[in-house]
């Protein structure tokens, strides 16, 4: 009887024991996937451009990537991190098909790019309704700021380019003539030469607006009126090259003074464009010289990574990670919206470009470099001539 | 003044190009009624060959020319022979066919010359402006409309004036009665494949002393293309050199004169010749 008892209170007690923990795993298991266990990968999306007109800017926009998360050995609080990028094909519709791949099928919940502003309204209301964490990858509308889950790097298309406005103005010229883009993205970067150039009481007396694609500026260059300066901003290298060659050829002399050259025209083209482009000036969000510690060492590591000296591409996808990396290991590796969002945009960083901050509404804060197109030591270089730090749209401090 | 000459000299320099990458498709179209959409790559190709030769090794921009206009009649001689001349009377299969081809050949450059775009290059003789009216115009632009009228003449002589040309003409009209007296059409029509890829090869290394090369060229200079043909009528060089000149001038005028509506002139124009002579200009009557 008493055998049998012992058996008895011995299987009686193996259950409980199953019991327990059975239950320890219901509630460890759902919490552990809630909080983002050690171990789960984080999965971190990207949507670049590898065809299309912008097929250039993927490769380099992914390096930046790539360099941000092999220094913290691709993991944060101990989660495995799985990048998933995506070719945008330079095309808007692409763009929103690949974005909702990777929150529908992959489940991300945090997405670098894309680059162009029409692909940024496009998606934006459907990765507001997803609360998904999304960033620009080379400005954005300032609008993107009120769906408060944007990281609008490296400021707002506005923010970017008053520098150049004020630039104008400063280098003593009191009228100018624009050349604009005309789609979003183009009208906003010029608003913003417009806006730092009438600030401080310059004219602005043409504005020629240039569809996307335009191949012979021929016909807009010849009716150019006068003016002490001529800005400008086209998308992509290939219409930019074009633009100033064309200007060149035309025999126009007043001074050229284009938006996103230091990123557009890289070192080889540059060399292509030859005496075409010497004395164009233009803004840049990084410069590779930069006399820095952080940027030194950065940019010894790039070559040393890719072969090539970074530009402001690598840059801005480098820092952009970097920050949403940091708001990462603040959370614990816990990626969901509610919890990462407050403290991303409170991250400060020293990156290679300067000191990084964000606004309340996820526009980040940066330093504005004014450059010149030049021939230093036998290489086209961008030197830069000028620095605005911190530049901040006007709008967002109403 | 100067802005109205300026601006016909841009439309016929732009024109010209349009001309030239047009011309050999629209031939195509009427003596094989073959749509071959991998036309705006061969254009590419071209000029990113010329890139090569006259840019990255320094030779005379003749060369590239010539180079650019072999690598891009070959390529289109592989298609024709290899995948085309199988699907003859097949419309649907050819448009698929040789879309096709434009994925392929655009996908292949961006492996061989990256990503970056080239920049436009010349003839070190035609580089620089001249003085027109007071104004500095591009020699390059000048060289274009001249080689393209050239260019045009020949083509018309060789067309209507050639044994060749009277060949390709009266297998458009009837090809059953051509190929009844003997003429071997195979072979007439490969040649004419040929050399209407190796003009577009031609066109690609000219409008790069405008344009450039890039590798959505292939896609965007065929749309232009397809509209001259459809202003300029299918089959007659002469149609062609009519809707590239007509199309290049309305462009730069609309461009100069009406810039927020540049998007639209040419398709206005387009619109305009189907509503009145569906056909094209010089094209043969439906």
């Amino acid at each position: 009887m008493s055998v049998l008892r012992k058996e008895s209170f011995k299987i009686r007690e193996e259950l409980k024991m199953k019991k327990l923990i059975v239950l320890l795993l219901a509630i460890l298991v759902p919490a552990s996937v809630a909080f983002g266990a050690p171990g789960k990968p984080l999965k971190i999306g990207a949507v670049l451009n590898f065809t299309g007109p912008a097929a250039m800017l993927g490769p380099l926009f992914k390096n930046g990537i790539v360099k941000a998360l092999e220094e913290n050995d691709n993991k944060v609080a101990g989660r495995p991190i799985e990048l998933i990028v995506e070719d945008g094909a330079t095309d808007v519709t692409t763009c929103l098909e690949k974005a909702r791949k990777l929150v529908e099928r992959d489940k991300v919940k945090i997405i670098i790019g894309p680059l162009m502003g029409d692909a940024h309204l496009a998606i934006a209301p459907y990765m507001a309704n997803k609360k998904v964490l999304i960033t620009t990858l080379y400005c954005g509308d300032i609008k993107l700021g009120d769906y408060r889950n944007w990281l609008t790097y490296p400021t707002t298309l506005v923010g970017l380019t008053l520098p150049l406005g004020w630039y104008a103005h400063d280098s003593g010229y009191k009228t100018m003539v624009m050349i604009t883009s005309d789609y979003a993205g183009g009208h906003g970067f010029m608003k913003g030469v417009r806006m730092g150039f009438e600030e401080k009481k310059g004219k602005v007396v043409q504005e020629v607006f240039v569809p996307v694609g335009t191949a012979d500026f021929g016909p807009y260059i010849s009716t150019l009126k006068d003016a002490d300066c001529v800005s400008f901003f086209v998308p992509n290298t290939g219409e930019s090259s074009r633009l100033i060659t064309q200007y060149r050829e035309f025999g126009v002399k007043m001074p050229l003074l284009g938006t996103t050259l230091a990123a557009d025209l890289p070192q080889a083209v540059m060399k292509e464009l030859g005496h075409n482009v010497i004395g164009v000036r233009g803004q840049a969000t990084y410069i590779w010289s930069r006399d820095d510690p952080v940027n030194n060492q950065w940019v010894k590591a790039m070559e040393k990574r890719f072969g090539a000296t970074p530009g402001g591409l690598e840059n801005n996808s480098y820092c952009i990670t970097s920050a949403i990396l940091k708001a990462l290991k603040a959370t614990g590796g816990d990626d969901t919206f509610s919890r990462l969002w407050p403290v991303v945009v409170r991250v400060q960083l020293d990156t290679p470009q300067g000191p990084l901050s964000f606004t309340p509404e996820g526009i980040a804060i940066t330093d504005g470099y004014i450059v010149e197109a030049k021939v230093i030591g036998g290489k086209y270089v961008w030197d830069p001539i000028k620095v605005y730090p911190q530049v901040l749209d006007p709008r967002l401090e109403k | 003044m100067e802005q109205v000459i300026i601006n016909l000299l841009n439309g016929l320099s732009y024109g010209m190009v349009l001309f030239l990458i047009a011309s050999g498709m629209s031939v195509v179209m009427g003596a094989m009624n073959i749509i071959n959409l991998a036309h705006g790559v061969l254009y590419m190709v071209g000029g990113y060959v010329g890139w090569t030769i006259a840019v990255k090794l320094g030779a005379p921009f003749a060369l590239g020319l010539l180079t650019g206009g072999l690598a891009a009649g070959f390529t289109g001689l592989v298609i024709e022979r290899g995948f085309l001349r199988h699907l003859y009377r097949q419309t649907n299969e050819q448009v698929l066919l040789t879309f096709g081809f434009v994925y392929i050949l655009t996908n292949l450059s961006l492996w061989v010359w990256g990503g970056w775009p080239r920049m436009p290059f010349t003839a070190k003789v035609l580089s620089g402006s001249i003085e027109i009216l007071g104004k500095a115009y591009p020699k390059a632009r000048l060289a274009i409309i001249f080689i393209g009228f050239v260019l045009a003449i020949v083509l018309w002589w060789l067309q209507d004036r050639t044994r060749v040309g009277a060949m390709v003409r009266a297998g458009m009209d009837n090809k059953e009665m051509t190929m009844g007296l003997g003429i071997n059409l195979e072979r007439v029509f490969s040649l004419v494949f040929f050399v209407a890829s190796c003009i577009a090869g031609v066109a690609g290394v000219l409008g790069a002393q405008l344009l450039g090369v890039y590798n959505a060229l292939g896609l965007e200079i065929l749309l232009l293309a397809l509209i001259v043909i459809i202003v300029g009528g299918v089959g007659s060089v002469q149609g062609a050199l009519i809707g590239g000149i007509l199309i290049g001038v309305i462009d730069a005028f609309g461009r100069a004169l009406f810039p927020k509506l540049a998007m639209f002139t040419m398709y206005f124009t387009m619109i305009i010749i189907l509503l009145v002579r569906p056909s094209g200009l010089l094209g043969r009557r439906v």
